[in-house]
């Protein structure tokens, strides 16, 4: 007979239990009442890595256990704090003859909890020991057998649980000595190899001021990046023509132009603590993921080139003008603005050591985020500092002329271009005829703005003045209605090289399978990216060594919001783009720096395959 | 064990200030003239029964080892505490270590429990009537406890004003919770009311009937319990269910073991093993006679 579905799972459900009943008393002795004891519960996990592949006899290992404890609970440290506490204690059980491990503990952490205000030393999360073990010279078998067990007892913040153990299996390939691997697990002990992505958790004073240079160094080159040029220019123009107006003006504009950009940079710090605290993941430039905050800044951008081609002169109210140098338009506060300006048009050129530095300071304490962005602006402000220093060093430059009205239109043009660009980030993120309605506003609001300039009359000056910010409002609002394309449009592979679209998953897969796998984290806003994949990884030398070594290309479109793209680069510390990785079977993926160079590519593939080379040696 | 605390924090906070000073003196004190550790608590559960039987209090048990902190905290700062005290009048206190090898490893594996520190409010049968895991401040650890008290007092109700209509779900949730609180009485009572309720001769009753077969036997009521096997014997051959066949051979086996009748159980379990060469529970048959054949009284 058939059951019909229900009763069948309903009797399964009793079946499974008796049969459960049944198992649980045969294992009790028939003196005690049967009663199914609940196994321990296991919270923490053990796992093993060596830090090379294989190793010669006389050769010593190194072997990191890592402890992965559920979240909410902790285990005691190897030192508890009291006498009674049971110690997290490893023991590693080697092949006979061989010495004992010598194992070295790591820090713990101080732990304590609303009912526990004395912090108690225990390990949390993920913790690695770090063990050694020597090969003894004539040890003969290929493999050596290491087993692991780790006593722990677990206590959450109200409970705890009996002590109990976690085990996991080792098997040491013996015979050449293969590749240096999991080099991450291995740095705290001064390892030379440094793996990337490896934690940042700790940093030392020296540590933190290296990347604080970095930060000032990468803030300095900012001002080359395309997309800064004109601002840097259009200021040192301002300056220059206000040589003949004194030191006093000379200096107000540069320290004023620096506290636009320092405000700037807190700001964006402030966000970037807030949107942390949020839980949000966070990263440089990815405000320009929003295509309303873009079309603000093509706003913003077509206004300014109208400025340097004269079309119109910018319009500050006449208090805010006269709180500068006393009639001109470009008071105290037009110098702050413009340094506000800068940064806003910085963000998406991520500079040499800023990617870095930033993603450095993103992944630590709202302290040390702020001290970051601070010693960017820093270097960012460095031109204009300098000239507020030695305002005299402003004679060095020619003098006024009508060079300076050819510049002028000449920065108009660069500005020109970069709105171009920035229509072109556009591009990617919302439909084509928005593009093009948010274009006809831009025109309608040149077409306004020109009337205001031109117009004889009050009257017709107002309903220009009108007609423009009604053109604004309207283009933003173009922008932001209709929401975004969705993430990841199949994008046209028109250069050398035939990207696929990056899958993290299939590529750790193919490098387990052996095979090297480049990765180009890309985003339209992100000048610097294109700059190289025009330069350098669209050229025949790399499409030429990437065919040689098998390599399969995977980029991945950071345009537009992706939580994915987003975690991979936090796993390797970096918070944007350009990012480069090549995964390698048996090594560690290899990160390479933001300005590609191609020559790097090339040894880096031919040192992977040789990598690779030894790993199918030893599998034979 | 009261003292560790109070050290570490004298050690932890070096800037400690006069009234610090003073209010850590004044504890000391307080500390020192409450009653030593073991006043008023039992340390064994017979004594405990006996003295619950005599004045009707219950058992409040407290299960400890020494690894365990939250233990010691609960000890230091609910257990001492004048609040805790005054409550605890109304109990007899009982403070077992689960790792005795002994009554308090028995009663941690009656009532299935896994972490520590937990507390345990039983009758004097030893019936469960809270159980309380982990530490709390004194108020909520004690509000907790009468709210176990007061729910407990609601499923008596429930028990006591069963209607004859009550549904066989009622009736199981209400058997499987006395059953979890090894309050074998009731439990008993309402597997055999359900029993009653299984009328019919579909597969599926058949397997019901089962349960509370095996449910009855887990309560000790082993008449009750093998005259349903026997039962469930018969129409599970008419219905050649041949996996509930074995099994509940296999239960009476259970039946006669839990009696300690262990020549019966004995030869039940012979029986089973030649009517089932070919069975699914064979293992589970051969390993359970291996296991009794090891014992003193049957050998």
């Amino acid at each position: 007979m058939r059951l019909n579905e229900r009763h069948q799972s309903a009797s399964q459900r009793r079946r499974l239990r008796a049969v459960l009943v049944a198992l649980a008393l045969i294992s009790v002795g028939s003196s005690q009442q049967a009663s199914a004891q609940r196994p321990p519960i296991e919270k923490a996990k053990l796992e093993l890595a060596t830090d090379r592949s294989a190793y010669l006899a006389g050769g010593e290992a190194r072997i990191a256990a890592t402890i992965e404890v559920d979240p909410g609970w902790h285990i005691q440290s190897n030192t508890p704090s009291f006498d009674y506490l049971i110690p997290t204690q490893l023991e590693l059980r080697l092949p006979s003859g061989w010495a004992e491990a010598k194992i070295e503990y790591p820090d713990h952490i101080f732990w304590s909890s609303e009912f526990e205000e004395e912090p108690l030393a225990v390990f949390e999360g993920t913790t690695n020991i770090l063990a050694s073990v020597v090969i003894p010279k004539g040890f003969d078998r290929p493999v050596g057998e290491v087993e692991a067990r780790l006593r722990y007892q677990a206590c959450d913040e109200r409970t705890c649980l009996p002590p109990t153990e976690a085990t996991a299996n080792l098997r040491l390939s013996i015979g050449e000595e293969g590749e240096l691997q999991h080099t991450g697990l291995f740095t705290v002990v001064g390892d030379d190899t440094q793996g990337p992505g490896g934690d940042s958790a700790q940093v030392d004073a020296a540590g933190l001021l290296s990347i604080l240079a970095l930060g000032l160094l990468g803030g300095v080159i900012l001002n080359a990046m395309p997309c800064v040029l004109p601002v840097l220019s259009l200021k040192l123009f301002g300056l220059v023509q206000k040589a003949g107006k004194g030191r006093r003006s000379v200096v107000i504009g540069g320290l004023a132009t620096s506290a636009g950009i320092l405000v700037s940079f807190w700001i964006l710090a402030i966000l970037a603590i807030v949107a942390r605290a949020a839980g949000g993941l966070v990263g440089w430039g990815i405000q320009f993921q929003n295509p309303t905050f873009v079309t603000l800044l093509v706003i913003v951008v077509v206004l300014f080139c109208l400025n340097l081609w004269g079309i119109f002169e910018v319009p500050l109210p006449r208090r805010l003008a006269q709180f500068g140098d006393g009639g001109t338009h470009d008071g105290v506060l037009g110098h702050f603005a413009t340094g506000l300006f800068a940064t806003l048009m910085a963000t998406p050129c991520s500079a040499p050591f800023l990617g870095t530095a930033v993603g450095f300071g993103l992944s630590q304490s709202g302290g040390t985020i702020l001290a970051v962005f601070t010693a960017i602006a820093i270097g960012m402000s460095a031109p204009y500092l300098a000239l507020a220093a030695a305002p005299g060093s402003v004679s060095w430059l020619p003098k006024p002329g009508m060079w300076m009205m050819q510049l002028k239109m000449t920065m108009g043009f660069l500005l020109a271009g970069a709105a171009v660009w920035l229509l072109y980030v556009l591009a990617a993120q919302v439909r084509p005829e928005r593009v093009a309605f948010i274009e006809v506003g831009l025109l309608v609001l040149a077409l306004f703005v020109w009337l205001t300039a031109t117009s004889s009359s009050v009257r017709g000056r107002v309903v220009a003045r009108v007609g423009s910010v009604a053109a604004i409002i309207a283009t933003l609002a173009l922008s932001g209605w209709g929401g975004q394309v969705s993430a990841g449009v199949a994008k046209e592979n028109v250069g050398l090289i035939g990207w696929s679209e990056f899958d993290r998953s299939e590529a750790e897969a193919l490098a387990e399978q052996g095979k090297l796998v480049f990765v180009d984290v890309t985003a339209d806003w992100c000048f610097t990216c294109k700059v190289n994949e025009r330069l350098v990884l669209e050229t025949q030398e790399v499409a030429d060594a990437f065919a040689k070594h098998d390599v399969v290309p995977m980029r991945a479109d950071w345009t537009n919001r992706n939580d994915e793209i987003a975690t991979l680069l936090a796993d390797f510390g970096r918070y944007s783009v350009p990012f480069y990785l090549l995964y390698r079977p048996g090594l560690d993926p290899h990160l390479f720096p933001e300005l590609l160079r191609q020559r790097q590519i090339l040894e880096v593939l031919s040192q992977s395959d040789s990598g690779k080379a030894s790993v199918a040696n030893l599998r034979k | 064990m009261v003292s560790f605390r109070r050290e570490n924090t004298v050690d932890s906070t070096p800037r400690i200030t006069l009234a610090g000073a003073l209010i850590t003196v004044v504890c000391t004190a307080v500390a020192t003239a409450a009653p030593p550790e073991d006043a008023g608590w039992l340390a064994s559960v017979s004594a405990a029964q006996s003295a619950a039987r005599e004045d009707g209090r219950l058992i409040f048990v407290d299960l400890w080892a020494d690894w365990c902190s939250w233990c010691k905290k609960l000890e230091e700062e609910v257990f001492s505490t004048p609040t805790f005290q005054d409550f605890a009048k109304n109990f007899v206190l009982l403070r077992v270590n689960t790792e005795d090898e002994g009554e308090g490893a028995r009663l941690q594996a009656d009532f299935g429990i896994v972490s520590l520190p937990t507390t345990l409010l039983l009758d004097a049968n030893l019936v469960k009537v809270g159980e309380l895991q982990g530490f709390a401040p004194t108020e909520p650890y004690i509000q907790n406890l009468e709210l176990e008290r007061a729910m407990f007092q609601m499923l008596v109700r429930s028990y006591d004003n069963l209607e004859e209509s009550a549904d066989r779900d009622m009736l199981k949730t209400l058997a499987d919770d006395f059953h979890a609180r090894r309050d074998g009485a009731r439990a008993s009572e309402l597997y055999r009311r359900l029993l009653s309720t299984v009328e019919s001769g579909s597969e599926d009753d058949v397997w019901n009937r089962f349960y509370y077969a095996d449910s009855l036997r887990l309560q000790g009521a082993f008449e009750d319990a093998r005259s349903a096997q026997a039962q469930v014997r018969g129409m599970a051959s008419e219905l050649h269910i041949d996996e509930l066949i074995e099994l509940n051979d296999l239960l009476s086996y259970h039946i006669a073991h839990d009696a300690r009748a262990c020549l019966e159980a004995q030869s039940a379990l012979e029986a089973f093993v030649s009517e089932h060469p070919d069975g699914i529970f064979i293992r589970v048959a051969e390993d359970a006679l291996e296991s009794i054949g090891k014992e003193r009284e049957c050998a």
